[in-house]
């Protein structure tokens, strides 16, 4: 007991230099962390990545690039056993096992969701900072700043309105992501003016008399059957989009807000001016 | 004595009560049409049920609500009459699909053909697959408890087939690779009618059609059955046949119901209960009555979920528990002071 006592009391005694100390041996439990770990970290920083980034549908990383890291389940004795000098973990999951380990002395950075391209920013330059990588963060900052600038001018002209429908019925509302990405794409968030906030329930009625004119989905489902699926080929969305655009986004891009979701910017952006061209 | 007290008021014609619960039926069903999360007025319901309005009525009202309101009926009145012929059956008032577990198995049933992948090769294997499951159950309560057994008996069986029809529904979710099956328990034992379309009303109509002529058929030997058994075989009526014709009955129409809406409860036992007064308490009479009833309530449930102004529409079970659990706990209140 006093022992544990004792290294607790180190561990705040020695927080700030090891704060400031380049981590060697991090490890990530969270998916959106472990992406921003492969743009920002050294490679042999990495200690472990969570099992999620091997998952290519969910997951922006690619092979090659993970190959090699070990690969945890976000348990707390896992986290142990790999003596990080840094866990990165994601702001609301987890929260028994980053209470653990925090209450063990380990140093836990909790990354917040990005819910705009300007918090994607702040995230890749809080995450920089702590690792030691600042000049490489605004690096990534700076070139995604160049594709925005780009993509301004094709974001003006008439604007289409466009949905974002997942399994269950559920959709992109205002304070989100997507809805962040679909804007700057130049399309208006049909399901934000519906009232739908973060990610929310619109009911199919709603959605067909919102007469979306781009209709996004996901790109790719699960091979096992759920009912949460049923919604994307009920007869009535499926005579909807007949007369919209359906464009399916991989989940990756937008799933966690990574430099990966600037893509889907650009793919947006490029439907749109295409759309306008055939609504002239 | 009240079944004295209506046979000496003399009974209503036998066609009257079906016919006035279905005259409420009809105008029910026109106000289902009306609800949802967009509002639509009678008039631009009716231009989008003539194809002549707005395409977008169209849409809602032949893709969404019709369906929605067939499944209601349709669901509701296999229930009904399930729990008419389960109370006959067993000569139990407590019997119901719900709480002596059929429509959990027949959820287990459907569960497994669905996750497993058949219902997507085969879409009539969902139904079979609930089928399959109520059946098993209805087999296996009778032996657990059989005919005639105290509602104890039979409650209690019903509650060790529904825990493990409902731990195993829960294993199999648990194991699909699909991470929004694990989720997905609460449509299987709460049930819904939300975002059905057609498909789940032609695969549910082919099997609870049968089962309802089977149920419907067995109302004059449950006439019978009330003058006891000997007096019932001397006056003809084979009643060895009865309890098959109502397994099956039960099976087909209870299965294919909760494969397409999830396990309703309590709809079975409400309705029988309310209406059995108004037949004299005739067990035969009681059957088409409890049919239509049980339409009636669960399009009125149905109803009841969409207008509540929930974030996420309310599982249609939750309201029929809502309703039902109450009047379960004021029957057994009534049977522990009649047998006092």
């Amino acid at each position: 007991m006093s022992t544990a006592v004792a290294a607790f009391l180190l561990a705040v005694l020695l927080w700030p230099s090891v704060s400031a100390a380049k981590p060697e041996r991090i490890v990530s439990i969270n998916l959106c962390a472990d992406q921003m770990l492969l743009a920002l970290a050294e490679r042999h920083a990495i200690a472990s990545l969570s099992r999620l980034v091997a998952d290519r549908e969910i997951s922006a990383a690619a092979v090659e690039e993970i190959e090699g890291i070990p690969l945890n389940g976000g348990r707390a004795e896992e986290v142990l056993a790999l003596a990080p000098d840094l866990v990165v973990a994601g702001r609301h999951a987890a929260r028994a096992t980053i209470f653990v380990l925090k209450k063990l002395g380990y140093r836990v950075m909790e990354l917040d969701i990005a819910r705009s391209i300007a918090e994607i920013r702040e995230s890749i330059r809080i995450l920089g900072t702590a690792i030691g990588e600042g000049q490489r963060a605004e690096k990534l900052i700076k070139a995604i700043d160049a594709r925005l600038r780009r993509l301004a001018p094709a974001a003006s002209g008439a604007r289409l309105g466009a949905v974002y429908y997942q399994p269950n019925g559920l959709a992109a509302g205002g304070d989100s992501l997507v809805d962040d990405v679909i804007s700057r794409a130049g399309l208006i968030n049909l399901a934000a003016g519906l009232g739908v906030r973060g990610q929310g329930r619109l009911p199919l009625e709603m959605l067909i008399m919102a007469r979306p004119h781009i209709l996004i989905v996901d790109a790719g489902r699960p091979q096992a059957p759920a009912l949460a699926f049923q919604v994307l080929d009920h007869p009535a969305l499926t005579a909807l989009t007949e007369k919209a655009i359906t464009v399916a986004i991989p989940q990756r891009l937008w799933i966690c807000g990574l430099p990966a979701t600037i893509e889907a910017t650009e793919r947006l952006a490029k439907l749109r001016q295409s759309a306008a061209r055939r609504n002239q | 004595m009240t079944g004295g007290d209506a046979v000496a008021s003399g009974p209503a014609p036998s066609w009257l009560l079906p016919l006035g619960l279905f005259s409420a039926l009809v105008p029910l069903c026109g106000l289902s049409l009306l609800a949802g999360q967009v509002s639509l007025d009678p008039g631009q319901v009716l231009a989008g049920l003539a194809g002549t309005g707005d395409e977008a009525y169209g849409l809602i009202v032949w893709h969404l609500r019709v369906p929605r309101t067939l499944l209601a009926v349709l669901v509701g009145t296999s229930l009904g009459l399930a729990g008419a012929v389960l109370q006959g059956l067993l000569r139990n008032p407590l019997a119901e699909p719900g709480l002596i577990g059929i429509s959990t198995t027949a959820a287990l049933g459907a569960v497994l053909v669905f996750y497993g992948g058949f219902a997507a090769v085969f879409i009539l294997a969902l139904p079979l697959g609930g089928m399959a499951g109520a059946a098993v159950s209805v087999v296996l309560l009778m032996g657990l408890s059989g005919r005639g057994a105290s509602t104890f008996t039979l409650i209690l069986a019903g509650v060790a087939v529904n825990s493990l029809a409902g731990a195993l529904t829960a294993l199999a979710l648990n194991l699909s690779d699909n991470p929004y099956a694990a989720t997905e328990i609460i449509f299987w034992m709460l049930g819904s009618l939300a975002d059905r379309g057609f498909d789940h009303v032609w695969i549910a109509t082919v099997f609870m059609l049968p089962g309802w002529l089977l149920m419907l058929g067995t109302g004059r030997a449950m006439d019978a059955l009330t003058l006891g058994e000997e007096t019932a075989a001397s006056l003809g009526f084979n009643l060895a046949s009865l309890p098959w014709r109502s397994v099956l009955g039960t099976a087909l129409a209870v299965g294919a119901a909760v494969s397409v809406s999830g396990a309703i409860g309590f709809i079975g036992l409400m309705v029988p209960h309310l209406l059995r007064p108004l037949v004299g308490h005739q067990p035969g009479r009681l059957l088409l009555a409890s049919a239509i009833g049980g339409a009636l309530l669960l399009v009125v449930t149905d109803i009841a979920v969409r207008l509540l102004p929930t974030e996420v529409e309310l599982k249609i079970g939750v309201m029929t528990a809502l309703l039902g659990a109450p009047f379960f706990f004021f029957l057994l209140w009534k049977m522990r002071r009649t047998q006092q």
